[in-house]
């Protein structure tokens, strides 16, 4: 991801593919009613986010939740730390 | 959407907690709807999925009732992209109480089986009237 640094409270974030991609061999078009992904990764967090969410983290937050941008042909979601609503047992936790 | 086989390992963000909401309260049999009647009626009850750091007024498998306006979920879904439950996230400063004893039936029940909106109690008008969410309306019920 080009360097870009979130600012504040924002935290950047590597949505997971979307559900209806499931790799079952059926495409199924935008007009079907996709829904984007509402998983995904912390990739970067802003200097004013407090001490909770990691870089790395498994997060999800709601549908209508934050911002996308568009970096280097990649979707990024822009997230305040309150749009964020639950986090994802690490995996050795699980 | 979140894949159902990912929702046990959720944890809601602190001063979060999740709801499994009941089923709607016409599909209960709880009450019974006019023809053409507005069909979306939410419970505004549900039970306790899980909690977020912080939250201690209510723990896991309680019975509350929700605050007006509840509409945030997380949708899990199966394999093939189909719905097969909600969890409601509700911050705990918006729950209206804990229902301490549900076997008296007293409290949010409404009269059964009414015979249309012209014998309609106030409060019953007030559910019909899509505020069954709200606190006040779970107040007159009570």
């Amino acid at each position: 991801m080009t360097d870009l640094i979130p600012l504040a409270n924002r935290i950047f974030v590597k949505p997971d593919p979307s559900i209806d991609n499931l790799g079952d061999g059926i495409v199924r078009p935008d007009s079907s009613g996709k829904k984007p992904s509402m998983t995904g990764t912390i990739l970067r967090i802003g200097p004013a986010v407090a001490p909770g969410l990691e870089i790395g983290q498994r997060v999800a937050w709601g549908e209508f939740n934050g911002n996308e941008l568009l970096v280097d042909g990649q979707t990024v979601k822009v997230l305040s730390p309150d749009e964020i609503w639950a986090t994802f047992l690490p995996k050795d936790a699980a | 959407m979140i894949l159902a086989t990912e929702k046990d390992e959720l944890i809601p963000q602190p001063g979060l907690l999740f709801v499994l909401r009941d089923e709607q309260p016409h599909r209960q049999g709880l009450i019974e709807l006019p023809e053409g009647y507005y069909k979306n009626i939410k419970s505004a009850m549900g039970t306790v999925v899980t909690v977020g750091e912080g939250v201690s007024s209510v723990k896991p498998g309680d019975r509350v009732i929700l605050g007006a306006g509840i509409g945030r979920h997380f949708s899990f879904v199966d394999d093939r992209a189909k719905e097969v439950e909600r969890w409601y996230v509700v911050r705990e400063g918006a729950l209206i109480a804990i229902i301490k004893d549900e076997a008296s039936d007293s409290i949010f029940r409404f009269p059964p089986r009414s015979v249309g909106p012209q014998n309609w109690t106030k409060t019953e008008m007030d559910y019909r009237d899509g505020m069954a969410d709200s606190g006040e309306t779970v107040k007159r019920a009570v």
